[in-house]
């Protein structure tokens, strides 16, 4: 312990500083190299924050240049479902039609996110779609359809096709479930750790 | 700080008990001479110990603050503005830092203990650097670093932040 990378690295107000210029995934994985570092993130409001934060809107937006400003939008709200608390995404999409669509199967896949997701999380995801077939109908318009928002719950770990329930219409939803579960499970990893550090305890899991 | 100030020389005196005469402005650069500094009323006469760093490194940490002696100081918006970029260090200072890494945390040490902010963001940069892309394993491989978990934990971290590995 004499060595001064091990007297640095032990010193919670420096590992604290160092953490600061990493990117919030990079400090995901700095939670998993030992207990003194997942407990000075674990500790530190700022790193917390920066997870929280970052890992949902700003990698979103960092890795979708192609989506519409709207799904920038995205929110989160605590939602309590059969007594479980979890976290909902609401995300203001666009409807796409088949040719947006297509377009945007070049943008990097997001399904591989939540795909890899473990159970037993299950992620609901409030889409609030806008239809661009409402809007071309004037009728709609007048009723303030065109930008009325068309409810849809879906799960989003095995669908990802919606019909719009004014228009019929089959439109494509490409929905970021992931960062919810993304959200979920960091808070719950960090919840997990800040009860193993008092609890004697080890190994358990944390489960919704 | 006038002319004849800044000209003035002060004596410091490394943790192993060896002076080095620098100008004033430069040794001004850590907060910590400069709180003594005037604390002491009467630069040059006194020696002013820093305890806990070595000749080395103390000379290594006088370079920096000779090379940044006439830096403006900080603000608080450049002070948040650094935290944004990992890799936005300075050429001279990407140079300086090229050492071993044990040199690295020592500078890190003396930077936090003399109080020059600049220097540490520098010094935590670069480590951050080193660390960025790394994945735990390799982490504490660079940084000689104890795995201390159990299996069982180990397991759980790497089933819950599997979602954020690209596949």
């Amino acid at each position: 312990m004499d060595r001064p990378s091990h007297r640095a690295l032990c010193i919670i107000e420096l590992l604290e500083h160092i953490f600061s210029f990493l990117p919030a995934r990079q400090l995901l994985e700095m939670l998993a190299v030992c207990r003194t570092f997942a407990a000075t993130i674990v500790a530190s409001q700022r790193l917390r924050d920066m997870i929280s934060r970052e890992v949902t809107a700003y990698e979103l937006q960092a890795r979708t240049p192609s989506f519409p400003p709207s799904i920038q939008g995205m929110h989160f709200r605590t939602i309590q479902t059969k007594g479980v608390t979890g976290l909902l995404a609401v995300i203001n999409l666009q409807c796409f039609d088949r040719r947006q669509w297509n377009s945007l199967r070049h943008a990097r896949p997001f399904h591989r996110c939540y795909l890899a997701t473990p159970p037993p999380v299950s992620a609901t995801v409030q889409v609030d779609c806008y239809c661009p077939t409402i809007r071309q109908q004037k009728l709609f318009q007048r009723r303030g359809l065109e930008f009325g928002l068309i409810f849809a719950a879906i799960d989003a770990l095995t669908s990802r096709k919606l019909s719009c329930s004014a228009c019929s219409a089959r439109f494509y939803v490409r929905i970021n479930a992931g960062f919810a579960v993304s959200k979920q499970s960091v808070e719950r990893r960090l919840r997990c750790l800040e009860s193993s550090s008092t609890a004697t305890a080890t190994g358990r899991q944390d489960t919704y | 700080m006038s002319a004849t100030e800044a000209e003035q020389q002060v004596k410091l005196v490394s943790s192993d008990n060896v002076e080095i005469i620098t100008e004033r402005k430069v040794a001004e650069r850590s907060m910590l001479i400069k709180n003594m500094i005037e604390d002491l009323g009467a630069p040059g006469e006194e020696p002013i110990p820093i305890m806990n760093v070595s000749e080395a490194v103390l000379r290594k940490v006088l370079e920096w603050c000779s090379h940044h002696k006439n830096d403006p100081a900080p603000t608080q918006d450049d002070d948040a503005d650094s935290r944004k970029k990992t890799t936005d260090i300075e050429d001279w200072d990407q140079k300086f830092m090229q050492v071993d890494q044990e040199m690295l945390f020592e500078i890190i040490l003396a930077a936090n203990y003399m109080d020059i902010k600049a220097l540490l963001d520098v010094g935590c940069k670069t480590v951050a650097n080193m660390i960025k892309g790394k994945s735990p394993e390799e982490i504490r491989k660079t940084f000689n670093i104890q795995n201390d978990f159990t299996p069982e934990e180990e397991e759980q971290i790497r089933r819950e932040n599997e979602w954020a590995e690209d596949r």
